[in-house]
């Protein structure tokens, strides 16, 4: 048991400093305000550091089987714990601007703490009930946030949307949930594959595929895979913008290390049942056709970006269908390159938000010749969103559809990449608006007032964005030492 | 070589590029000094680089190979050969001569020479790299820097230009890196190596399908003739700089494509493929001759003019015999020198003229003669007047078109001949509405032809007529390295 407690160590850390700075803003009041962002800072980093000192080199299954400490969660912990980091970072320049935010700045903190505890046990989930739980703890906080502007009504709408459609997903995969239960008789993971795998139950047991399905539309929910993507463009339009950066980053890594978790360890061979596949090609499919249709006519920045995080999901889901050990560590890099590019970008968006007021797409005119450096960082994040070299998304996409057409999926990478030529449209229409079009707003927000740690942010995010096309073996020695599979238990 | 020569030529440009980033914006006028020496090294380099060239030899040379992402066997490899050393050496002249023509540019010079290096660096890299996907990388490189030039220095209808040209290079690029993809798991031999892939096994049904893909990349880049249609835009609205750069080299892309990947790596599909390449191409050296005759803009008259001369460059290399690909090659190397030069010249008209309808020019011989001279010098050339270095490429192209024997074969030769006559026919039409016949007064007063413009011309004068009048050296080599890749 002593051994059991040491392995959720960071959980407890980051736990800990959740409810430290909720209670001490309560106590404390407005004097604590200014320390509360830096005691999250330290506590996510301590989290870090937990993670290499206490979960390293001691890995193996602990609470009978419920929490599962390999390669695989550390990874996914502290690639979440640093995506924390980052939002949190951004935050501190955003919530002087929100009313409510700075209302309520330790609960705000807290909320956005408890949903990385979530996304780090969701990634060490063992069985089905912790999947279930984690799942939650990474959603109740953000339909909370995605609503934080308690008189804004898109804000308003944004989070009632989200928790009817987020309720609506989580009751359909836990009835999968149950049904997978009932077909195998099994909790773990593990468990469970070994039942599958020997009774062949994926090409007879229908109960069985249909519980697989009805998870795969729960999580199709959370990555916002069309089609049950439909809360996905209000909620990201109506929250505030460092909760939409959260909900495209942190809330996405989570439901995609869940993802992983269910199919790679759980139904291990699902790659033999053509249901499942077909049903993981289908919304793949749709993902990247509508997403990257729809996104074409946005005029708001937010929107926009969810449907590219829709059709991004997409190119992600190619690597499920591939279904492959080399598409596993393939969906870990892409989301490695989407979350990097993604912070960076809405790290711009909050930018452009606050020194002009507005959210839409014009807003970022004339910034190339006001703002150059930031400028040029938003071109990296653009040009890399479309997939192009030398940055970091096209070494995702290389390698997912690399892993599609060593599965014989060479039809469905042929129209997906067609799609990100779509993709190319509304990109580079950002980059348009920054370098050609001139800005005609009030004077005051031409040049954008932009602080040390945003800088400091952007530019790490498009360096990162360069290096892993510089030195990719770095980061595919790291994904591939942390793919995880049924036989690691 | 004690030093990786290569590497040095194509990096050299992102590091001036840095150079440039990092001067303060009151030092504006110090871009164009950085940028021109960065380039006059790389030049120096390529000099350096072609008189250290065996040219007897068909292999690779200066090759650099080392492991850079180990997991899926992709290389850092780079190598030239006789096909690819005179396209390194005219991109980094192309180069010099772009930043010579741009030197008095004022709207952002900093961002306009620190793009026009990028562009460099990729343009350089597509031709010595030998590992697919840093072929890929170099080839997609291209792009944003073009995009921006087109967008931001073009003309009035630039941003569609640039879009356009954006879209239809990038749709075709990415079909041509699951081509790639196809390649790597089928082939046997999992290496995006260019060099290791002509071992490969690929039944031919495969092949053709790949090359499919493959030539959707690289026909749309030629541009063959369905798929042209960005590149009247394009060139039209880019500054003269970017059309410089356009069809000097970004057009010799596409066909190097296919003379490095396509044949030698998929040579069932190149025969089976070659006759609709073929037709295509002698489509659009007569489309192209036809559409260049009822222009009545300058730029997009040249414009038409490449899409016309590239049609011989493809019907070279779907006839497969050496002596044909080695005109390709030729008349790809000829085409950069000359048309490069029609649109510096049609820059340097449009500075003086402030127009670029050649129905509101006329007798411009008799204000700058010097400048007429060299634009009438310049379109002998482009026509393929025997003495002057266009004549050989579709000379060679046509030969060895011709001696392949079938019918077929001569019936694409026959009809490309049209092509030259209506290629004589434009350019001689376009210089008596252009330089001859009576002066339009409203034009007002020309300047004559600047020193610093002299300087920017003299190297590609020199150049065309030396190829005019003893082609052998470079025939040689060329040829040397078609007879290698083509296995003979």
């Amino acid at each position: 048991m002593s051994i059991d407690i040491v392995s959720i160590i960071p959980e407890i850390i980051i736990t800990c400093v959740g409810l430290l700075v909720l209670l001490l803003s309560v106590f404390i009041g407005k004097k604590f305000d200014r320390a509360i962002a830096p005691i999250t800072a330290v506590g996510l980093a301590g989290g870090i550091a937990a993670v290499f000192i206490f979960n390293f080199y001691n890995t193996g299954i602990f609470f009978s089987s419920s929490f599962v400490i390999e390669n695989f969660s550390n990874f996914f912990r502290i690639f979440i714990l640093i995506a924390t980091l980052i939002v949190v970072g951004l935050s501190v320049g955003y919530v002087k601007d929100s009313v409510y935010i700075k209302r309520n700045l330790g609960e705000f903190y807290f909320l956005i703490l408890m949903v990385s505890v979530g996304a780090m046990l969701m990634s060490a989930a063992g069985d089905l009930i912790m999947l279930f739980i984690s799942l939650e703890l990474v959603s109740i906080p953000t339909y909370i946030l995605a609503g934080y502007e308690k008189m804004n009504e898109r804000s308003n709408e944004a989070a009632l949307k989200y928790f009817i459609l987020g309720i609506l997903a989580s009751a359909i995969m836990v009835y999968g949930f149950s049904m997978i239960y009932g077909a195998t008789g099994e909790i773990s993971l593990t468990a469970i594959s070994k039942a599958v795998t020997g009774g062949n139950m994926l090409q007879n047991n229908y109960i069985l595929i249909i519980g697989v399905i009805m998870s795969l539309i729960g999580f199709g929910f959370k990555i916002a895979a069309v089609p049950f993507h439909f809360w996905a463009p209000d909620t990201y339009e109506g929250a505030p913008t460092i909760i939409t950066a959260l909900i495209t980053t942190i809330a996405k890594i989570a439901a995609f290390a869940g993802l992983i978790r269910l199919l790679y360890v759980g139904i291990s061979d699902f790659r033999n049942s053509l249901w499942v596949i077909l049903f993981i090609i289908v919304m793949s499919l749709l993902s990247a056709i509508l997403g990257n249709l729809m996104a074409l006519p946005q005029k708001n920045f937010k929107r926009l970006m969810a449907y590219s995080s829709i059709s991004h999901a997409g190119y992600m889901l190619i690597g499920f269908a591939a279904a492959s050990v080399a598409a596993q560590w393939a969906v870990m890099i892409y989301l490695m390159a989407y979350v990097t590019m993604n912070l960076g970008a809405f790290a711009v968006a909050m930018l452009v938000e606050r020194s002009r007021k507005s959210e839409s797409i014009s807003a970022f005119a004339g910034i190339g010749y006001t703002n150059p450096f930031i400028s040029i960082c938003m071109i990296i994040f653009m040009i890399s969103m479309v997939g192009l070299p030398p940055f970091a998304g096209f070494i995702g996409k290389l390698f997912v559809f690399q892993a599609g057409v060593s599965s014989n999926l060479t039809w469905l990478v042929i129209i997906s990449v067609l799609t990100s030529v779509v993709s190319l449209y509304y990109y580079v229409n950002i980059i348009k608006q920054m370098y050609f079009t001139k800005y005609e707003g009030d004077v005051g927000g031409v040049v954008l007032k932009t602080p040390k740690l945003y800088y400091i942010i952007v530019a790490a995010c498009a360096l990162f964005t360069i290096l892993m096309v510089v030195v990719p073996s770095i980061f595919i020695n790291l994904t591939q030492s942390s793919i995880t599979t049924a036989d690691f238990y | 070589m004690g030093f990786n020569i290569l590497s040095l030529i194509t990096f050299i440009p992102i590091a001036g590029m840095l150079v440039i980033a990092l001067v303060p914006n009151k030092g504006e006028k110090s871009a164009k000094w950085i940028a021109l020496i960065t380039a006059l090294i790389i030049f120096g380099l390529s000099i350096f680089l072609w008189l250290n060239f065996d040219g007897s030899q068909g292999g690779m040379q200066f090759g650099e190979k080392y492991l850079w992402i180990p997991g899926v066997n992709i290389y850092y490899h780079l190598g030239v050969d006789g096909i690819s050393m005179p396209f390194v050496f005219l991109t980094c002249l192309l180069t010099v001569l772009g930043i010579l023509v741009s030197w008095n540019i004022t709207n952002k010079p900093k961002v306009f020479f620190a793009l026009l290096l990028l562009l460099a660096t990729g343009m350089i890299g597509v031709f010595i790299a030998l590992d697919f996907i840093l072929f890929y990388i170099f080839w997609e490189l291209v792009l944003l820097p073009m995009y921006f030039l087109i967008g931001i220095w073009g003309s009035a209808n630039r941003m569609y230009a640039a879009i356009k040209f954006f879209l239809y290079t990038l749709f075709g690029s990415v079909l041509m890196l699951v081509g790639i993809l196809m390649i790597y798991f089928n082939s046997g031999l999992q290496t995006f190596d260019i060099l290791e892939l002509t071992k490969n096994s690929l039944a031919p049904g495969l092949q053709n399908w790949i090359f499919l893909l493959l030539f959707m990349g690289f026909a749309i880049k030629v541009p063959m003739f369905p798929f042209h249609t960005w590149l009247p835009d394009a060139h039209t609205e880019a500054p003269t700089a970017g059309s410089v750069l356009l069809a000097g080299i970004l057009l010799k892309m596409g066909a190097y494509g296919f003379i490095r990947i396509g044949i030698p790596v998929l040579p069932e599909a190149s025969k089976s493929w070659a006759p609709a390449i073929a037709i295509l191409a002698v489509i659009g050296i007569i489309y192209g001759a036809l559409a260049s005759l009822i222009q009545k803009d300058l730029k997009r008259l040249v414009a038409f003019s490449s899409v016309s001369h590239m049609g011989f460059v493809m019907l070279g290399i779907s006839s497969l015999t050496p002596t044909a690909i080695n005109g390709a090659v030729l008349q790809m190397f000829n085409h950069g020198c000359i048309t490069g030069m029609l649109f510096l010249l049609v820059g340097m008209v449009y500075e003086r003229t402030h127009t670029r309808m050649i129905e509101d020019m006329g007798g411009l011989a008799n204000k700058t003669p010097l400048l007429a001279g060299i634009l009438a010098f310049t379109s002998f050339a482009s026509l393929g007047l025997p003495g002057l270095s266009g004549f050989w490429g579709e000379f060679l192209v046509l030969f060895g078109t011709f001696t392949k024997g079938s019918i077929f074969s001569k019936v694409m030769v026959y009809i490309a001949v049209i092509g030259i006559v209506l290629g004589a026919a434009y350019l001689l039409w376009m210089l008596q509405r252009v330089i001859f016949g009576k002066y339009n007064e409203k034009l007002g007063e020309l300047k004559k032809l600047t020193w610093l413009e002299f300087v920017t011309l003299a190297p590609l004068i020199v150049i065309i007529i030396l190829v005019g009048v003893y082609p052998t050296p470079i025939i040689n080599m060329i040829n040397n390295s078609v007879i290698h890749i083509l296995g003979m």
